[in-house]
């Protein structure tokens, strides 16, 4: 049954996506077929991109057309136009988000180029997050005296915007002490944008930790442990550990959507070629097709995330709580 | 008690000190006198501007106060609007999960989890560009709005524990209705839950609304916002970091005002102490480290690996030659695609072709070619270059060069389809083409000079031309390499086999990125960098300034009204004061109303000036029209940005008002084609020192809609149209070309499509190790750059 709701979660999230985009597109003023194909193109060129995006259709036909264009199999009927679809899986399984008029390559491939780079960023700077978050909640919880000062400092951060850390790394460490290139695709490039996202991210992560801290610490079996004579790793690892894994790992679920709002901002200033820079880039276009397919990848990758993630969390915990 | 109390002290003086400030500053009004000293440098704080100025010189500490009014505005309103959509669902959702049948409460999960799996930032923005507000109160209601699914879920879980709790079931007990129960007393019990949970949303709505800025897509130009002030610093975060520090600094402040209020009102508070306020030194210390680096420059290191690497801030819209007009299109296309000829005063310069031999009545050429190859590997013949041209020649009145062959015998026929080539192009060998025309053609040997003819192999499929460079590899908006094409028709004297152009540099890490060896060659940097090189030339860095041939100013579109009236857009062109609007901007743009550059066409009476009576006139015509509201695109970032803002200010003293749409360079050219926009900003490099080029090219042609004119203003005129036919008729170079040439470009002006105002130049900085030509031109020959034998 849970598994089932999630299902149906998921796909609730694409549909919404998918009829956000729609809608949004036919809210403009204006022709959609024009939006999505540049106002310069040709009467052809216009026509071509109203039949392939199924503009016109009534529109939950249009959005049927869209999800179906977006994921289908090698063997999709004569509607869809394969020569601008993204393959997966030995090409088994297709995807065709449309063309952007600003970027020469298919949406579907731009998205499958950027997406490794945000993966990667976005993975190393959950981990940073998730290390600062708990080695700060551990310091506040064990060592009192730190206590007032690490919240303090994490309060700080909350509060200090994103991109004035960035700015500060920046200058620090590539500017005045050239350790780091400034931006760009060069091979460290990528140290940057994960420090800035794994500092501005952590506080949450501290707040979660220091919560589940405070709370195990009050548990019986912990008190139980204590008065027994266990030593503190025992008791670290019996009972504060799970606990701080548990609510990592729930608010790491919730957070996967704010990594992917936070990659925005930092592969913005860190020029790196991911979705981020992708979605700024077609903001700036005002590219409704691109910000489209971003915006359904973005949904569709954090719907993925986040049921795998349940679906770990329902193995793992249960077992850690047998 | 005591930290409520003082916070809400605190949070009154702000407010007071704002609304004193608000009445006494104006955020948009520039203090020119401070650009006099010297151009690019930006004065530091004093006692007139407390924290300096931005680069329009409008005062930072009076767009600090006005920005805190928008983002309170935001902070408060919009989480107030977030908090309630989210508190009333939030609630509804527990209420029917307890008593109800729980239906609402599954509806509205769903509904809020498949709205939180999309990146807010994304929404916002997205919302921010398609919605566009024009006010702080349509910012505030977009962040507002997208924000409401995300109290929902703490919200109901708290009303969860709430609605199960004796208090609740008490008040029941004694008959309270449901609307009374949950808007009276569940909202008692969740009071410091949700004055928490307001302060998070609020903390997090103002720093929204700063990286909305950061990005582009929050309030356009000029609004004084603290994530506008971010933006618009992005060019001077290394050279004045104050206007950085302060828009993020107050952001910074206020969050923490707010977050500090909500904690001292909410039970969960994580330190019920004293702050440790010793721990704003560190952060203070690490604000006063970002102090501008010292201004040494320094060559940048040899490089091994011999690869030529140079910037350009945009990226290559159109590979193929007969279409492509964006400068740097144009720019890496003269690398693949090499042209027939150049024009020098002299004469024509032999390219591909070695020579032009015209008949008497100038109706029959013989264009004899080079030998070599193509980047394919076929040999560069008379047969594929006349292939390459009658490619070009089908796109019709997309490439304004089918224009400049009007004449060629059998051009119509083929046009229509009814030829499968133009009978006009006769291939009498391997590498002699003979061109037929109609008519006399004089010119023949500049448009032969014109990018758009340059032979190609293939159209639109993989770059491939005759070039002195061919195509490998292109990551959009990042990077395009090249290397040397060895059997290129022409020999290129320069030793660099290969060329990278890294695309979308910011200006302001252009001289930074030569200095650490990125970059062989720096060029398009930001003002104060440019400044700080003219002012430091001779050193270790060579660098040389040099005209682009090249007009920047304002399109008026001449179908929109008011300018569809000639006597409004001249008067307008007396209004525009070139000289004030320039003045302390880019040291590399020089005041100009000449269509005409004078790297091209030097003439011996200045521009007039024009005089007080004049300009009075021009207001009275310009207030009497004053439209309702004109829209004014540019691309953004950029010195026409800062242009647009003072055209702006300048019109608003006619009581015009204007709204900047700022765009990307890319989605800038797609509007002014679309013929959208009543005015916005525009340039022309010419590409040929042919004096009618802009003339022939830019207003000659018909409107753009779906062709690839650059007739922005949708200009239209039968007695220009005349006159530049009948200066076609005369051959170039010569007095009476330049003749005809000087008295269109005075029927333009008084016409007024376009209003020029400056003339622009180019500074380029390179390190000790790379030889330059003797000569730099627009489009740049990178292929004649050498790199030194020290190496």
């Amino acid at each position: 049954m849970k598994a089932f709701a999630a299902l149906l979660s998921g796909v609730v999230t694409i549909l919404v996506a998918t009829a956000l985009g729609t809608a949004l597109l036919r809210a403009l003023p204006g022709d959609p077929a024009e939006l999505l194909a540049g106002p310069r193109a040709s009467i052809e060129q216009r026509e071509a991109v109203r039949s392939s995006h199924h503009l016109g259709e009534p529109l939950h036909l249009e959005i049927a057309m869209r999800l179906r264009g977006a994921l289908h199999g090698a063997g999709a009927g004569p509607s869809i136009d394969h020569r601008d679809c993204y393959t997966f899986l030995s090409g088994k399984i297709h995807s065709n988000l449309g063309r952007s008029p600003f970027d020469p390559r298919p949406v579907s491939t731009a998205i499958a180029q950027a997406l490794p780079v945000t993966l990667r960023i976005g993975a190393a700077a959950w981990l940073l997050q998730v290390l600062l978050g708990i080695g700060g909640a551990l310091l506040a919880a064990r060592v009192h005296k730190t206590r007032r000062f690490v919240a303090y400092g994490f309060t700080l951060i909350l509060c200090v915007p994103g991109l004035l850390i960035g700015a500060l790394l920046q200058h620090a460490l590539a500017v005045r002490l050239n350790l780091l290139p400034l931006d760009g695709t060069e091979a460290n490039a990528w140290v940057l944008p994960v420090l800035t996202l794994g500092v501005a991210g952590s506080v949450l992560y501290f707040r979660s930790a220091f919560t589940a801290l405070q709370r195990a610490h009050r548990q019986p079996s912990r008190v139980q442990l204590a008065a027994m004579g266990a030593s503190l790793g025992l008791r670290f690892r019996r009972v504060d550990l799970p606990a701080v894994g548990r609510a990592v790992f729930e608010f790491g679920l919730v957070d996967v959507a704010a990594v992917a709002s936070g990659a925005l901002i930092t592969e913005t200033l860190f020029r790196q070629p991911g979705m981020g820079s992708l979605a700024s880039t077609a903001i700036s276009n005002r590219d409704a097709a691109m910000l489209f397919g971003v915006l359904l990848a973005s949904a569709a990758f954090v719907v993925c995330i986040t049921h795998l993630g349940d679906a770990i969390r329902n193995t793992m915990f249960r077992g850690a709580s047998r | 008690m005591r930290r409520v109390r003082l916070a809400a002290l605190g949070a009154l003086v702000l407010l007071l000190a704002l609304a004193t400030g608000l009445t006494l500053t104006d955020p948009l009004s520039s203090d020119f006198s401070l650009a006099a000293p010297s151009v690019g440098e930006f004065p530091g704080p004093s006692f007139r501007h407390p924290l300096g100025v931005d680069a329009l010189y409008r005062d930072t500490f009076a767009r600090l106060l006005h920005g805190g009014a928008a983002s309170l505005l935001v902070g408060t309103v919009g989480a107030l609007i977030a908090m309630l959509a989210g508190t009333a669902l939030g609630t509804v959702a527990a209420w029917s999960h307890v008593r109800g049948k729980g239906w609402a409460d599954r509806l509205i999960l769903r509904g809020v989890d498949a709205l939180i799996a999309m990146p807010y930032l994304l929404i916002a923005s997205i919302a921010g560009v398609l919605i566009a507000p024009k006010t702080p109160w349509g910012l505030t209601l977009v962040l507002g709005l997208v924000a409401a699914t995300m109290p929902v879920r703490p919200v109901r879980s708290d009303a969860l524990a709430a609605l199960g709790g004796p208090v609740i079931r008490a008040v029941e007990c004694l008959g309270s209705s449901p609307p009374r129960t949950l808007s009276l007393h569940l909202r008692r019990l969740l009071r410091p839950e949700l004055v928490s949970l307001f302060s998070l949303m609020a903390t997090q709505m103002v720093l929204a609304e700063a990286a909305l800025g950061f990005l582009g897509a929050g309030l356009g130009p000029p609004a004084a916002t603290w994530g506008r002030m971010i933006h618009e610093s992005r060019a001077l975060w290394h050279t004045a970091p104050l206007t950085l520090l302060a828009p993020a600094g107050a952001t910074f402040a206020l969050s923490l005002l707010i977050h500090q209020l909500g904690e001292a009102s909410s039970v969960a508070s994580l330190s019920l102490k004293r702050p440790p306020l010793w721990l704003l030194v560190p952060a203070a210390l690490l604000a006063l480290g970002f102090v501008p680096p010292s201004h040494e420059l320094n060559a940048p290191p040899p490089r091994a690996d011999g690869i030529l690497r140079i910037s350009a801030r945009s990226d290559v819209r159109d590979f193929y030659p007969p279409t492509a007009h964006d400068a740097t299109s144009i720019e890496v296309n003269s690398l693949l695609y090499d042209r027939f000829f150049d024009v020098s005063p002299d004469g024509l310069v032999s390219r591909l072709a070695l020579s032009l031999t015209p008949n008497e009545t100038f109706t029959r050429f013989a264009l004899t070619l080079r030998e070599g190859r193509f980047h394919d590997g076929r040999e560069f013949s008379a047969a594929l270059v006349k292939a390459s041209v009658e490619r070009a020649l089908r796109l019709g009145a997309q490439t304004p060069v089918a224009a400049s062959l009007r004449g060629l015998h059998g051009l119509q026929a083929f046009e229509r389809g009814d030829s499968p080539e133009v009978a006009g192009l006769v291939v009498d060998n391997d590498h002699q083409l003979t061109w037929l025309f109609d008519a006399p053609t004089p010119r023949l040997g500049i448009v032969l000079a014109s990018p758009q003819l340059s032979p190609t192999c293939t159209a639109n499929a993989a770059p491939c031309g005759a070039g002195p460079f061919r195509f490998v590899s292109r990551a959009p908006g990042e990077a395009i390499d090249l290397v040397r094409h060895t059997s290129a028709p022409r020999p290129t004297p320069g030793n660099i086999e290969q060329l990278r152009i890294v695309v979308g540099v910011r200006p302001e890490s252009v001289l930074e990125r030569l200095t650490r060896g990125e970059l062989s060659l720096a060029r398009g940097m930001a003002s104060s960098d440019a400044a700080l090189v003219l002012a430091a030339r001779g050193k270790s860095l060579q660098a040389q300034r040099f005209g682009l041939a090249s007009v920047g100013g304002l399109f008026l579109n001449t179908k929109h009204p008011p300018f569809d009236q000639r006597d409004v857009r001249r008067a307008l062109s007396v209004w525009l004061d070139r000289e004030r609007i320039l003045h302390g901007l880019n040291p590399l743009a020089i005041p100009s109303g000449a269509l005409i550059p004078d790297a091209l066409l030097p003439r011996s009476i200045p521009n007039p000036s024009v005089s007080d009576a004049e300009r009075d006139q021009a207001k009275a015509t310009l207030s009497a029209v004053a439209p309702a509201s004109l829209t004014y695109i540019v691309p953004a970032d950029s010195l026409e940005e800062q242009i647009a803002q003072r055209v702006q200010q300048r019109l608003a003293e006619v009581g015009w008002t204007i709204t900047i749409d700022a765009l990307s360079f890319a989605a800038y050219l797609d509007r002014a084609g679309s013929g959208a926009a009543s005015m916005g900003s525009v340039g022309w490099t010419y590409d040929v020192p042919d004096p009618l080029d802009l003339m022939s090219s830019a207003l000659a042609p018909p409107a753009p809609g779906q062709t690839r004119s650059q007739n922005y203003a949708y200009y239209r005129s039968p007695s220009f149209d005349q006159h530049l036919a009948r200066c076609q008729r005369f051959e170039a170079p010569s007095s009476a070309l330049v003749d005809c040439t000087l008295a269109l470009e005075q029927e333009v002006l008084s016409d007024a499509p376009w209003v020029v105002l400056y003339e622009r130049t180019e500074l380029m900085v390179s390190g000790p190790d790379l030889i330059w030509p003797p000569s730099l031109t627009f489009p740049v020959d990178w292929a004649s750059f050498q790199w030194s034998e020290r190496r």
